[in-house]
Order: structure tokens, then sequence, then C-alpha cells
């Protein structure tokens, strides 16, 4: 079987955090603004407590069937053919979740930072470190994780703190946006964001218990939730609503016009850094969660012998992405209106599906 | 042990080849610098396009000697090519800024570089033309276009403001175009304006946009002495930029406001204007203020004054009519008494504290008359108070307060503390034999 070692509870929310809260770096968490205005953050602030719920469903689930992950869990409560095909269709978002946030890396980078180098030879560069990571396997990727995770928070709020002179109250106002029962459906439709929770269920056994897995999902969306509420906040305030919504990637704008005097400006370097760090490690956790998914449903034993063909089939679905528009209005819009249906809403099916079949604890299949 | 120490060299050989040569890579020496971007109506194109680059020669001294109506660039033959001090201007016409950008390129042998422009300078020409939102649009979705340029409204040909951009003190015109910036945090005459503040102002339903109000002094304005002339105003900076009564110094100078209402200018406001209108938006940091002495009207009193408080702005409705009421605290310092009377004492300091805000209170009445009535533009952010009395985003847009805030019923306190008074506590008069004089 795959071994994965073990991991902390401070390890697995460093990098469930650093994969939820990605978000804000790139457009993908942005689109919420575009439909909120000033009521995004709490918004954000719905669906990450929408996502705990969701996350409980999983607990639960995990629960019935102590000390074993989500693939037993899926073969068992629906059966190995079923649960089997919807592991796939999960690793499958995982897979494509790594190949979007890998070409959305790259646009920005062109967008902002090299125009002239090709699209190809990023994604190759940057996915060599991601297979690097994906070599040495989940230790490494989430102890990494857990060393950038302080400098990373420390990035982030420098960002907003050193912004402060540009924010306004009053951006924040009408502080109902675009009224309370749009705030709610978008709010509840996108938690979304945070249901990249479940790989948590994927490394439960490294994690060493549900007791643990818990501590490290509750702790991750927290976490999470409040990063991204609080860059939705910080956002708003620098921006009004109408040209909050204009930004490519509103982070890196709120960073770019920051300024104290001749000395103390173009804050760009700190955004690079952080923002090429949580790229690699979000891109490599998905990776490897749609690998351990796969190796696990067709019980193979090493998931390096996959590492060169993986590389290659993230390569052309990154490349095949078309444009940055596609991206942020189709795909991203796409995997946050509907990807709770996999993160919350199959697990939520494999409890009723357990329950009605009777199926718990033990073995897979048992 | 042979194949990690080779995987290691092999990583540090790739590690070390790739930062140093890509796509993107560019030596700081192969590009040419833009400081500042001038925009006026085209001739032959929709839009001229004028380019301040820093040649790095030196030299010159960055405008060179004083000396000389050109303000000390090189001889005719360098002011035929361009050459403003330690900088090459360049002007084109093109259909776009892009394609000006080009155009403007295709002159130099090195590539234009805008990561470290300083400076963007409409002319009033095109300000008042209501396109100046079609100009900024590629200017905000470009990357070498920071947010934090300066944006300014040139009251002459941006062309000719450029050409008149000299640094006299010091070589550097980059660290001179940063450090003017600075000036309204002393003076006040003229607010700070970013690409950003513009933009996000232009957009917004709160508030309209200002813009930084620059022209070119012909150095001519100073008077001199002459029978019957004596100043109507205390105040000393009711004029605009470009009629400053100086001699000596750079051409170019910043003084004043140019308000927007939209993407259309619709007016100037004065260099003392511009002072009230920071106090009002809390923008102002510190200016020197000459009031008439209130007991004896010949004479003046110079004060220090900085704001005590940030304004505080209340907005509430009666029917659809939106009763604005602005409270502004400030403090300062007594710089000199002429009239040598004993305004230090508790019992006097209060008649000139009045006085001073009497006129400040005069200054920023007439300035929201004007803004009502002439440019009906909210340039001071009163919607952005007005904002929190709507909850939803659909309510906010149907009130249309952009529309409403001529018909705003505004009423202004002003409270003046005087807090020091120099390296003096009492002015003693200056005894005299009478008779001469007057």
């Amino acid at each position: 079987m795959l071994k994965e070692g073990q991991i902390g509870v401070f390890e697995a929310s460093a990098i469930t955090t650093i994969m939820i809260a990605s978000n804000v770096f790139f457009t993908s968490g942005w689109s919420i603004a575009d439909r909120l205005g000033p009521a995004a953050w709490y918004g954000i602030l719905l669906s990450a407590c929408t996502a705990l719920g969701g996350f409980y469903i999983l607990f639960l689930l995990l629960q019935r069937f102590q000390g074993q992950g989500l693939v037993p869990v899926y073969e068992a409560a629906f059966g190995r053919p079923a649960g089997g095909l919807l592991l796939l269709l999960t690793a499958s978002l995982f897979l494509f979740n790594g190949a979007m946030i890998t070409r959305e890396f790259v646009e920005a980078g062109k967008v902002y930072f090299y125009p002239l180098t090709p699209p190809s030879l990023m994604i190759v560069f940057f996915l060599l470190a991601v297979v690097t990571l994906l070599h040495c396997g989940l230790e490494v990727i989430v102890r990494s994780a857990a060393l950038f995770a302080w400098p990373l928070l420390t990035a982030l709020l420098a960002i907003f703190f050193f912004a402060g002179p540009l924010y306004s109250a009053s951006h924040l106002f009408p502080i109902l946006g675009p009224g309370p029962v749009k705030t709610l459906t978008t709010g509840l439709m996108r938690s979304s964001m945070f249901g990249e929770v479940i790989v948590l269920a994927v490394f439960v056994n490294a994690l060493q218990g549900a007791g643990h897995f818990k501590k490290a999902g509750v702790t991750a969306l927290v976490f999470s939730g409040a990063l991204i509420t609080l860059s939705a906040i910080f956002y708003t305030l620098a921006f009004p609503y109408p040209v909050a919504a204009e930004n490519t990637i509103p982070l890196l704008a709120l960073t770019r016009v920051i300024e104290y005097g001749r000395f103390f400006q173009r804050f760009d370097s700190i955004f690079l850094f952080a923002w090429s760090i949580v790229a690699m490690l979000a891109v490599a956790v998905n990776l490897y969660a749609a690998l351990s998914i796969y190796c696990r449903v067709f019980r193979i034993d090493d998931h390096r012998a996959l590492l060169p063909s993986l590389a290659v089939l993230v390569f052309s679905l990154a490349i095949l992405l078309p444009d940055i528009s596609s991206i942020a209005f189709i795909y991203v819009n796409l995997m946050r209106q509907h990807g709770w249906l996999i993160g919350f809403g199959l697990p939520l099916l494999a409890l009723l599906a357990a329950v009605v079949r009777g199926k718990k604890g033990g073995p897979a299949g048992a | 042990m042979r194949k990690p120490v080779l995987l290691c060299m092999a990583v540090i050989l790739f590690a070390a080849v790739i930062p140093a040569g890509c796509y993107d890579r560019r030596e700081v020496d192969d590009m040419a610098h833009v400081a500042a971007i001038g925009f006026d109506r085209g001739v032959s194109e929709r839009l001229r396009l004028t380019l301040q680059i820093v040649s790095f020669k030196g030299g010159a001294g960055g405008g060179g000697a004083a000396g000389g109506s050109s303000g000390g660039d090189g001889g005719g033959g360098d002011r035929e090519l361009g050459m403003v001090g330690s900088t090459m201007v360049v002007t084109v016409d093109g259909p776009s800024f892009f394609t000006g950008l080009n155009l403007a390129n295709a002159a130099t042998a090195r590539e234009l570089n805008l990561n470290h422009a300083k400076l963007l300078i409409f002319s009033e020409e095109l300000a008042r033309s209501g396109e100046i939102d079609k100009v900024i649009a590629p200017l905000k979705r470009y990357r070498e276009i920071r947010e934090t340029m300066e944006f300014v409204v040139s009251r002459s040909k941006a062309e000719d403001f450029i050409k008149e951009n000299k640094n006299l003190i010091g070589r550097d015109p980059a660290k001179s175009m940063e450090l003017i910036r600075k000036q309204p945090e002393y003076t006040g005459f003229f607010p700070r304006v970013s690409l950003h503040n513009f933009y996000n102002n232009l957009k917004s339903n709160m508030q309209q946009p200002v813009a930084v109000l620059a022209g070119v002094n012909s150095l001519k304005n100073l008077k001199e002495a002459g029978p019957g002339e004596l100043p109507e105003s205390v105040g000393g900076a009711g004029f605009l930029a470009g009629q400053m009564p100086r001699q000596g110094g750079p051409k170019r100078e910043r003084f004043g406001v140019a308000v927007f209402n939209g993407a259309k200018m619709v007016g100037e406001l004065t260099g003392q204007e511009a002072r009230t209108l920071q106090m009002v938006t809390g923008d102002f940091r510190r200016g020197f203020f000459t009031i008439q002495d209130p007991l004896a009207p010949d004479r003046v009193v110079p004060l220090d004054v900085r704001p005590a408080r940030s304004p505080r702005i209340g907005v509430s409705f009666e029917g659809k009519t939106p009763v604005i009421d602005v409270r502004i605290r400030l403090e300062g310092d007594v710089l000199a008494i002429q009239s040598g009377i004993n305004y230090e004492s508790p019992e006097l300091k209060p008649v000139l504290e009045q006085a001073f805000e009497a006129e400040v209170k005069n200054g920023i009445d007439s300035l929201i008359a004007r803004c009502q009535n002439e440019f009906k533009a909210d340039i001071f952010g009163f919607g952005r108070s007005a904002v929190y009395h709507f909850p939803t985003i659909e309510e906010w847009e149907r009130y249309r307060w952009l529309e409403k805030f001529p018909g705003a019923r505004i009423s202004t306190q002003v409270d003046f503390v005087i807090r020091r008074t120099g390296m003096m506590l009492k002015t003693s008069p200056a005894p005299s034999a009478g008779g001469g004089g007057e």
C-alpha cells in the first residue's frame, strides 16, 4: 500500500489552509467580489460556516468507518465499482484544480512579470518544482507547508497593514451589498471554495485518527475562512465596488499601490515570493491527493511510477485551457459553484448510503 | 555517495543558468526609462504623446545652469534634439497610447520602459473634452504603469509642461518628481493625487475626481513696485498654476486643483481653495496662512496651521434632500504678530482664533457653493458619509447621489485653537517717536 508516513495536526492544517486560501492569490476567490460587492466579506464568512457544516458530515462519515481513509469508505458505502468511479471523479477534481492553478499562475505571471516568456516554458519549470515535491511524498509537502505557513501569513498581513492609508470605510457600504437574499445564496453556493478540506479525508491514515482529522479540518477551515474574509475586507476597503471587480489579481493590485515615500514602495516582491510558494504547495497537494486516490483505487503501491505521466497530463490540461478569461469566468465559476457537490455532496451521499446499507467500521467492504 | 553529489551539482548548475538568462531578461542599461508621460490632443492623429526619458548623462545638472531662458538645457542643437537637462523629451502623434509608445521607441535605440515613470500629465484641453477616461483605460491595464503615478492636468499643453519639467537642484530628475509630490504635506497648495485615487473616484458613485493643477509660469508675473498697488487679499494663494508671481526657479508649476465631473474637467481651484478642499477631505497636513489682524486691519498675522482632528461629516436626509454638517477642527501656532498686539494673552487669543475660524469658514462656504452651483461635483466625498444610510447597492444607485449633491443643504463649522506662540510668549510694542512714516 501507499506509504504516506505520519503527519501532525499543525502540518495538516497548514497545507489545507494554504490549499484553500491560495484562492486569494489568484483570480479564483474574487468572483465573489464581483457578485457581492461590499458584502463579499461576510458572504465568504457564510461560505466558511457552511463549509464547517459540510465538514461535520465528512467527520461523521469517517467516524463511522474508524481508521479508514476516503477510498475504503467510499468503496464500502457505494460498493467497489460505484465507489471507485466516484473516487476517480474526486481525483479528477483535484487533478483539474491543480492544472487550473498552474495555468492561473502562469497567466498571472505573464500579465504582471514575464510577458515574453512562453507559457509552456513557465509550466515546465513550475511543474519541475511540483514534481520534485511529489517525488518526495506527502511528508515533505506538508512539512514544507508547515515551514512556510508563518512567513506566508506574515507576508499577507504585512501587505494588509501597509495598504492602510488606502482604506476608506465607505467602501464597505452599502453594507448589504446586492441584498441579503443574493448574499445568502451566493455565500451558500460558494462554500465550494472550502470544499478542498476533503483532502484531509484522503490523508486521514497519515493523520492518525478521526480526532486529529477533526482538529486539523476545523483549524484549517477557521484559519482559511478568516484569511479569505480578511483579504476581502482589506481589498474592498481599498477599492470602491465598481473598481473592485475589475482587477485581474486583486491582491497584487492592492500590493502595487502601496507606497511610503521614495524608498518604501514596490511591495510586489513580497507578493511574488508568497505567491510562488503558495502556488507550488497548492498544486503539489492537489496533485498528490489525485495520485493518492488513483493509486488506492487501482491498488498501486508506489505513486512515483506515475509521476512522469502525471506531469505530462497536467501540462496538457494546463496548456489546453484557452485563456485567462475562460479560466476566470468559466472554469473557476464552474468549480466554485458546483465543487461543493464533490467536496460535501458525495460524503453526504456516502453517509446516507452507509446508513441505508448498514455499513460501518472495520476493513473496507466489511 | 557520488550520485547525490552529481545531482546537487546538476541542480546548482541548472539554477545558476536559469536566473541568468530567460525571455524576459533585460539589463537596466538596455532600457530607456521614462520618467513622465504627457497626453495632448493629437494633430495628425488622435493623441499626442510626450515622453520624458532619463538620459543618465548627468553633466547638465538635471536642468543645468539656471541661466538663460531655457532653464539650462544645452544649446539650440540640444533643444532641437529634445534634450531637457539630463532628460530627453520625445513627442509623437499616434492613434493610441501604445502605438504612440512604439513610434517613440522607434526614435530611441533602447527599449522604452515605463516601470519607473512618476508623472502622468494631461493637457487641460484634453481633460475638458471629457475623453480622459478613454486615455486612462489602457493605462490601468498596462503592467508597466503603476497606479502610484502622480495625476496632473496642465493648463498649458502637456508637451510644453514636460519640456519645462527641469530640476534645478540636484541631478536626479526622478528624485525631484518624487519629492515634489511631498510638497502638499507642508504647503497644501495642491493635493496628492495618484492614478489610483483618480481612477477610483472616476468610477465611484460617492465622489467626483480631482487632479493636481499644473502650468508653465512665464516668470513675468512678479509685479514691480508702483503707485496704488496694494494687495487686496492677504491669503496669498488666490491664483492658479502658472500665475504665481515669482521670478527664478523652474517654469513648471503645480498649484491648485482641476475639478472633474465624471470624465470631464469642469473647473479649476486656486491654491487657497486647494487647501480649503483638503481641510474638508481630511488630506490637509500643514500650511502657513496669513490673515488680517482683527484689531489692526492694516497688519497681518501669519499662522502655522494643521488639523487637530479628522473632519467630521454628518449626512442626514429631509425627504429626498441631503443635509450635510461639516465640522473642521484645526490647530496652529502664531508665526508673527506685526501689530505687536498681545494676542498671546488668554484674553486676546480667542479674538485671533475667531478671526481665523471666520476666514476658513468663509473659504469653505464659498468653495462648497462653487462646487454645488458651478461645477455640480461632489469633490469633497460627502457621498462617502451618505452611503451609510443606504442598505443595498440598488437603493444607493437609485438615489443617484451625485445628482442630488447640488441641492444639498450644507452647514459648516470651524474650530481653531492656537496651541503655541513660537519662541515668544509675548510681543512688546516697539517705542516710536511718532509722526513719521505714514
